[in-house]
This record gives structure tokens, sequence and C-alpha cells, in this order.
């Protein structure tokens, strides 16, 4: 038999094996009741299968709950470190610097900032995108932006401080250097198509972490990046 | 980003397509997410990911003979539940794969070969459902399982000589 042969013939059994599963697998007191969110999606999923496949993803609210989990724990980590690290002795030299491990980027903060983190927010958004939530630390502020067809855009910045990073886990994203403003940013292209592309660059004048989640191409990642405004003080 | 599988379902044909689908399969699906998971919140993001990936998989569905359709969708639904299973570690990671060729030297015809590969362990299964009937990549299936590549490879390996070594054997094809 070719290779060919065998591989037609694994597909035919395959489906069967299913088959077989189904034959054998009633069990009458599992009820799937669909909950108000579920409905809408399918009503959504129904009008427009494209968009809401492309627009299927994991919920802005729990990426950036998982966001603040994440910086949490490493400051709770690195302050138990921090005698160990000798960090005051680095901060004199360099605010931040990137780990690459082989499953996360870690960027790890040193040295003290001062003042209140400010306000900033994206001034370049695509039509329709209104800002939905904004959740402030006074160490880290997170903005969801969406639109009517649940496309969202997730915005977040944090202050670089001593004990503090932010981890990235690429999972096999493309990981790529771009040029934001007049500084470095980093790319993240995600493999899974959905998950959203992620941009980060620091301001090292003003000691900021910003960080965009969006499902965009490259140019307009960066276009977004580059609209970002520090709101005035009232 | 995902202009290249959302090529497809343009069309106004496409879209009723996959109403029909809709409306013929989400029942099934339901059921299907709700038995594996237990759990109505996990059995609703399984059946929006098994959309999203019939959706992907579009140009699949005219492909595919009728009578065989459910059971395709079936092989999604159940590694979508698979891959929340695993996401939240209520399922072993142990599995064994040493019994499976000595319970294949008993096969003798093709339902009982059928038999043999409904009893594989559960990512073996999987990884082979993922490669044989959605044509997923081993990067991919490796990200969605939770496994390294090469175990990955492994499984689909082993599954394709079972096959092989059993038909050879007996000289049967269907």
């Amino acid at each position: 038999m070719t290779d060919a042969e065998i591989d037609r013939l694994m597909y035919k059994v395959l489906i069967d094996a299913i088959a077989l599963d189904t034959e054998n697998s009633d069990s009458p007191e599992d009820t799937f009741q669909p909950s108000r969110r579920h409905s809408e999606q399918m009503r959504l999923m129904l009008k427009n299968p494209l968009r809401w496949a492309k627009n299927r993803k994991r919920t802005p609210w729990q990426k950036a709950g998982r966001l603040v989990a994440v910086i949490l724990l490493f400051i709770s980590l690195s302050f138990g470190l921090v005698m160990l690290f000798s960090a005051p002795a680095r901060a004199a030299v360099e605010r931040w610097i990137v780990e690459w491990w082989q499953t996360h980027i870690v960027y790890r903060y040193y040295g003290e900032s001062e003042g209140a983190l400010p306000r900033y927010e994206l001034t370049g958004l695509p039509e329709e995108f209104t800002e939905l939530e904004r959740m402030e630390t006074p160490t880290f502020t997170a903005i969801t932006y969406g639109n009517n067809d649940s496309e969202r855009i997730s915005f977040s910045y944090t202050v670089m401080t001593q004990g503090g990073a932010t981890v990235f886990v690429p999972n096999g994203d493309s990981v790529s250097e771009v040029t934001v403003g007049k500084g470095q940013g980093r790319l993240f292209i995600p493999q899974d198509p959905e998950s959203l592309t992620k941009l980060t660059w620091v301001d090292d004048e003003a000691d900021i972490q910003f960080t965009i989640a969006a499902d965009l191409d490259e140019p307009d990642m960066v276009r977004l990046a580059e609209g970002i405004r520090r709101e005035k003080r009232k | 980003m995902l202009s290249l599988f959302l090529a497809l379902l343009e069309s106004e044909a496409d879209r009723k397509q996959f109403i029909e689908i809709y409306e013929q399969y989400h029942g099934l699906i339901e059921k299907t997410a709700i038995r594996i998971l237990k759990n109505q919140q996990d059995a609703e993001d399984a059946v929006q990911n098994t959309f999203v990936q019939i959706i992907r998989h579009f140009e699949k569905t005219f492909e595919i003979d009728c009578k065989n359709l459910p059971f395709w969708i079936i092989s999604i639904v159940k590694n979508e539940s698979l891959i929340i299973l695993r996401k939240k570690e209520r399922v072993a990671a142990l599995e064994v794969w040493d019994n499976i060729p000595v319970d294949a030297e008993s096969v003798s015809d093709y339902n009982e070969l059928v038999q043999l590969f409904s009893k594989l362990p559960e990512t073996y299964r999987a990884a082979l459902e993922m490669r044989f009937l959605l044509d997923y990549s081993g990067k991919e299936i490796a990200q969605k399982l939770g496994l390294s590549e090469s175990a990955v490879n492994t499984r689909i390996s082993r599954g394709r000589t079972l096959l092989k070594e059993i038909v050879e054997r007996e000289g049967f094809s269907k």
C-alpha cells in the first residue's frame, strides 16, 4: 500500500471510529442550556461568520486580568529576591532589561519612579471604536476599546518601578523588532489566528512600558502606537 | 491575518451552506460538548471554538461525503473539548501505548480495526484526527494539545505504522 492509500484509509478508519463512539454514547442526563452570552455569539456568527470568527478570541477582560495577575506575581517574586539580585546597583545603569526564557520574555524593571502614573489614550483608533472599560491601579492601567461588532483593542501601560515586570508568553508567535516613533518596540504576531497581535514598547523618558493588543497588521499596530496621547491633568 | 482561511464563505451561497450546517448540526455539537465537558460554560467555549474551526476549514465541508460530515464535525468538537479539558488539567497526562500493538495482533477485519482505533489513547487519537481529518500541521497540533512537536510526530507515526502493519498483515483495505 502506498503512503497516500494509507492516509486515505486512516481518514476512513478515524471517521468510522467516531461513528462507533456516537453509537455508544447516549447520555440523556447532560443538557446544553445556552446562556444569553452564547446565544448572542451564535446570533453574531450567523449574521456574519467571517467577522465573527475573526473576532472570536479570549475576551480583553480575561487578557487584562491575566496581565495584572502576572505583574502582581512578578512584583511579589521580585521583592523576595531583591537582596540576591542587588538590583540597586543595576538600576544605576539601566532602568529595564529584557530576559529571554525558553517559554516567555520578561521585561524586568529597576529603580524607582516618582509621581503618579499619567493617563494615556489611543487617538488613532479605527472607526467606530470607543472606550469600553478602563482599569486603573497606581502603577498599571488597562483600557479596552471596542465597536458594535465585538471587535476589541486592548491598550495597557505600566510604570517601570523596582520589583515590577511584564511577561509575554509568545507561544509560537513570531517576534520581531519594530520602530515606534524614535524608539524600538517588539511585535508579537501570533501563529494562532484566534490570538491578537501584540506590540510593546518602552518610553524611557516617562519610565513607562506600553502594550497594545489588536487584530491589526504591523503598519496599523505601529500607527496606533505612535498615536498615543498623554491626557492633560484636570 | 485571517484572510487565508476566510477566503471562502464570502459568497451568499457559502453563507447559506454555513447556516444550513449550523441548523442541522448545532444540536449535535452542543450535546457532544456538554457530554464531554459536563460544564455549561466550558461547553459553550467548545461549541464556539468548533464553529471557528468549521469556518476555518469550510472548504472541507464541500469535499466530505454527506454521511461523514457529522462525524467530521464531532471530531472537531471532541478535540476542542479535549483541549479545554487539558488546559484545565482535568485529563491525566500519562498514556500507555504499549498495549495497542498487542491488541492489534488480534485484529482480523475492518470492524475490529475501527474498534482498535476508537480505543487509542486520547492524545494519540486526537493527534491523528487533527492531522488526517483537519490537516493541521504538527506545530499546530502540538500547540493545541500542549505537547511537544516531536511528541505529536511520534503519535502520528505510531498510528500510521500500526495501520500499515495491520493492513499489510491482513491484506484488506476499505
